[in-house]
């Protein structure tokens, strides 16, 4: 029986390609966003090693008050190598902003957590060396003049570097620049406001939280090395934050679909599936049948996502990478192919599960007889709007719709989690402008990039659906279509019944997509650990493009279906078989 | 009508003005009333046959015999009993009408037969109205329906036969 | 005398994939108003092609239709959909009632599209339904009803709109005889109170029960027959054996 099961399911991918291509489509978009998830982080812990390797870097980083504390620090047993502690003083750069900058005075190169160098100079220089990111943030290259606020100096940057103790500047603050002991003395005269920096290796590396515990408490800031590649890998967040959120958008929307077109594709093989049973094949191998389709169609899927998201993961971790050496290089590995399969493979057999539990459960005699599926019974739903006064085209249209309810509700589900995704991005955008201009934010100007990128392939995804389930819908009715064209509805009311119902759909599904989508946001923003004080929404003016635009785009989009409805010739129609 | 009298005398023997009120009684309107000349020349010829034999009996009448089966009519009717009608019914009038008039070449065969089914559709439409009419026992309509349904047989027949014309003429 | 239907040398070709079949050859056709007229012929012989025709469902290659002496041939679907609206009642083999909707939206559904109010649509419906016999059926879906029902249901959204013609397409071939004798006096009775009645039938009953029988053959009429109204049957046993 399994050969066979086997044959018949790969008949039915063969026959079926639109519906096979649309889910191997939304399954791939699925599968990349997990993909994309896992690797934006992996990404940054490879590179991250490198810096440390390359500064030498410090196991424990404390920063104290004090010369003699930070000589103290550096004494303790379990100290393999030290450094001189290094003074540094704050200063706020003459932008007009509020850049805060710490300037750390170096009398020679250092041996442990020294600045890497990345252009020009190696501290220390005459001049400024900059941190990267920071560099970036604030437009600052080599050969620009830094000015501090309060003081007459004037430094020239004459290099950028970067330090694996240094998240991307302004996700972290202050930023970070080294310059000279002497040109330090001129920045900030009192020595009683400096700071002092004790850098640290530990003859066991393993050791340096308990190290950082052992410390009297309030001596100042202290970070581990597993601090600060955290505190590192922290950039890729936001990043990972959205996809893990898109994905799981996706991984729903892969149900609702898959649960549609196999539904769809159990009725329409309604008399078929019959002979099967006659034939003595089971229920349950028959939904298994249909399970090993989609599961061959989500491995392929699973395949595809995973070779777009480990390309894309480069491009998406690169401005997590600013603070670190070398290009991110995509870090795949087959637990993350695993990893991307396993939710797809289970998304996708639930959804063949809940389609299939109706269509394999009747008598084959009738089945083969009839070859219809008889429709289901009305659901209140369907006869609380039948009371509802519409127009007639309209009404005939929702009917249809209600008539398969579970398709309507899934279908719904699906505009209305790609509507969230809209809301969320205009309230992210809503946040980017809220900012004062100049000042560089949490959210940097990849994420924008990210998330409308993906609102554009989940409507692509939508559209694609709305086009597949109305096709569908059409030739399940051509018969119904003739006989209405025979009693005298005309091809424009056929039209508009088909577009106005999943119009209405649309509507509908957008009003709920506006609370849905903000609070994701809501959500989502909090996870990241945005101050709520400073959470912005998206204004009602924009979010009311929401309910006006989903009718629209599904009306524009179920257009041609309804257009291919309206010319169905009457008299062949209406003894279509 | 002979072995329906053997029938009709099975039981016990019957006088003939009996028979008369059975017959009337068993067919109804199916059959017209047969008048007693009849009857009594049927009788005298199953008795002559030696099927049944009739009795004198003492009454008013001169005509009063009563008849009873012999063995000979018990077996000639246990036989008809069994014996199924014929199914085979090779005989049709429109038919030798069709095949007799074409060959003598006194009219065209496509003639004949649309004035036919003219004429077997105004009696299913008779036959219907018939039906329509209420008052009319079982019998009576399931002998109407059967006479419908041989109406129609006759009509496929004729488009057969028109047919199977067409064919000839396009082979020639 | 303007007829309700005309046909005039009616013509149709089908360009099946390379061969083309010419289903209707020049057919003439002239339904008198209240006239019961029934189309026969064998399968191939062009009564459905010519149904569709004079239903304004299909387009003619040649020839033309005219309803109520206007040419309906040229028109656009639209046109011709709002014409079949008011003027014409279609039944079907099949019986073509629509799954989603219940008996009673069914039947309501030409009312609604001439323009009806939703009220006195429905109070319509109900009569008809009732009228026919299905009245308690109402609210069922079409799905559950016996063939017989599903028939009366069509015959009573044929007549929702009180058209002037009735078309059947073999009306009662897929009735059991008694349904079909059933839905025949119930289309008699529509054609009594006034509409005219056109059937494709294979059943001779049903076309017994017109006025003109008109049969077809190789996309041409080949015989046409007026009948009479019917005459006495006497029921003397006509036996081949003399008593």
């Amino acid at each position: 029986m399994t050969t066979t099961l086997l044959k018949l399911a790969f008949a039915g991918i063969r026959s079926r390609r639109l519906a096979s291509g649309l889910t191997v489509l939304i399954a791939s978009a699925a599968a990349a966003a997990i993909v994309l998830a896992l690797e934006v982080g992996a990404t940054g812990r490879d590179p991250w090693q490198r810096t440390f390797d390359a500064a030498h870097g410090a196991h424990v980083l404390a920063l104290v008050d004090s010369q003699a504390e930070a000589r103290r620090i550096a004494t303790l047993p379990g100290v393999a190598e030290r450094d001189e502690p290094l003074p540094s003083a704050l200063a706020t750069v003459a932008s007009g902003g509020d850049d805060l900058l710490r300037l750390t005075g170096l009398r020679a190169r250092t041996r442990v957590n020294a600045p890497v160098r990345t252009e020009g100079a190696a501290p220390p220089a005459d001049g400024v060396v900059i941190e990267r990111s920071f560099g970036e943030a604030l437009g600052l290259r080599v050969g620009d003049t830094l000015r501090l606020a309060g003081r007459p100096i004037a430094l020239p940057v004459v290099g950028t570097a970067i330090s694996p103790s240094q998240p991307r500047y302004p996700r972290s603050k202050p930023g970070l620049a080294w310059v000279t002991r002497a040109m330090l003395e001129r920045i900030e005269p009192d020595r009683r406001r400096w700071s002092w920096t004790a850098a640290i290796r530990l003859t066991d590396p393993a050791a340096a939280s308990a190290f950082a515990a052992s410390l009297p408490p309030g001596a100042g800031d202290v970070q581990t090395w597993q601090d600060q590649r955290a505190a590192a890998l922290l950039d890729a967040q936001p990043a990972q934050l959205i996809l893990t959120t898109y994905t799981i958008v996706l991984l729903i929307v892969v149900f609702a679909v898959v649960a549609i077109l196999v539904g769809a594709r159990a009725a329409a093989q309604h008399r078929e599936i019959g002979l099967l049973k006659a034939v003595g094949l089971t229920p349950r191998q028959i939904t298994a049948m249909f399970a090993i389709e989609s599961a061959a169609l989500g491995l392929i899927a699973t395949v595809i996502g995973f070779t777009v998201g480990a390309l894309l993961a480069p491009t998406l971790a690169a401005p997590s990478a600013e603070t670190l050496l070398g290009s991110p290089a995509p870090a795949p590995s087959a637990w993350h192919l695993l990893a991307a399969g396993g939710p797809i493979l289970l998304v996708l057999l639930a959804g063949v599960r809940s389609s299939t539990r109706r269509s394999t459960r009747f008598s084959a005699l009738h089945a083969i007889q009839s070859g219809a599926r008889p429709p289901t019974p009305r659901s209140r739903l369907a006869r609380a709007v039948a009371r509802v006064p519409l127009p007639l085209a309209l009404s005939l249209g929702v009917k249809d719709l209600l008539a398969e309810r579970r398709r309507a509700l899934r279908l719904g589900g699906a505009i209305a989690l790609t509507g969230a995704a809209i809301v969320f991005a205009l309230s992210m955008q809503a946040s980017l402008d809220a900012r004062p201009a100049g000042e560089p934010s949490d959210v940097t100007d990849e994420l924008p990039v990210l998330v409308y990128t993906l609102d554009v392939v989940l409507l692509a995804i939508t559209a694609t659906t709305l086009v597949a389930v109305a096709l569908l819908s059409v030739r399940e009715r051509i018969r119904d279509y003739g006989v209405l064209k025979t009693i005298g509805l005309t091809p424009r009311q056929i039209a508009s019944s088909l577009v106005g119902a999943h119009a209405a759909v649309a509507l509908l599904a957008a009003l709920v997509a506006i609370p849905a989508g903000l609070g994701l946001y809501r959500i989502v923003y909090a996870i990241a650990g945005g101050d709520n004080a400073d959470l912005v929404l998206a204004p009602w003016w924009s979010l009311a493009l929401v309910p006006i635009g989903a009718p629209l785009f599904v009306a524009a989009v179920t257009g041609l279906p309804a257009r291919l409805a309206s010319r169905i010739p009457a008299a062949d129609a209406v003894r279509y078989e | 009508m002979r072995d329906h009298f053997l029938a009709l005398l099975a039981g016990e023997g019957g006088y003939g003005y009996e028979l008369k009120q059975a017959l009337e009684q068993t067919f109804g309107e199916l059959l017209p009333a047969l008048n007693a000349g009849q009857i009594y020349s049927t009788l005298a010829r199953l008795e002559r046959d030696g099927l049944v034999v009739g009795e004198s009996v003492e009454g008013d009448s001169r005509r009063k015999r009563v008849y009873e089966l012999t063995d000979a009519g018990r077996s000639a009717l246990a036989r008809w009993i069994e014996a199924p009608v014929p199914g085979t019914r090779l005989k049709d009038e429109f038919f030798m009408k069709l095949v007799v008039v074409t060959s003598a070449g006194l009219a065209e065969p496509r003639a004949l037969i649309e004035a036919q089914r003219r004429e077997y559709l105004q009696s299913l439409r008779d036959l219907d109205a018939l039906l329509a009419a209420n008052g009319k026992g079982v019998a009576a309509e399931l002998l109407v329906e059967g006479a419908v349904l041989h109406a129609k047989a006759d009509l496929e027949w004729l488009d057969l036969i028109e047919q199977r014309l067409t064919l000839a003429e396009e082979d020639t | 005398m303007t007829y309700v239907l005309e046909a005039r040398g009616l013509a149709k070709t089908y360009d099946t994939g390379g061969a083309e079949v010419l289903a209707l050859r020049g057919v003439d056709l002239a339904v008198e108003r209240g006239e019961f007229l029934a189309i026969m012929g064998p399968s191939g012989s062009g009564k459905s092609t010519l149904l569709n025709l004079l239903a304004g469902l299909d387009r003619p290659t040649a020839g033309e239709v005219r309803l109520d002496g206007d040419r309906i041939d040229r028109l656009s679907e639209t046109e011709l959909a709002r014409l079949r609206r008011r003027k014409i009642g279609f039944v079907f083999q099949f019986f073509n009632l629509v799954p989603n909707l219940s008996v009673l939206e069914n039947v309501e559904l030409p009312l609604l599209l001439s323009g009806r109010g939703r009220k006195q649509a429905r109070a319509s419906a109900v009569e008809l339904l009732s009228e026919l016999g299905v009245g308690d059926k109402r609210a069922v879906a079409p799905a559950l009803l016996s063939g017989g029902q599903q028939q009366r249901v069509a015959l009573a959204r044929a007549l929702a709109n009180t058209p002037g013609i009735v078309l059947g397409d073999e009306p009662t071939g897929n009735l059991d005889s008694a349904a079909a004798r059933e839905v025949l006096a119930l289309l008699r009775a529509a054609r009594e109170r006034g509409r005219t009645l056109l059937v494709v039938t294979h059943d001779a009953r049903v076309a017994a029960a017109a006025d003109r029988v008109v049969t077809l053959r190789d996309g041409l009429v080949s015989d046409e027959t007026e009948l009479e109204p019917a005459r006495p049957v006497a029921l003397p046993f006509e036996s081949a054996e003399r008593p």
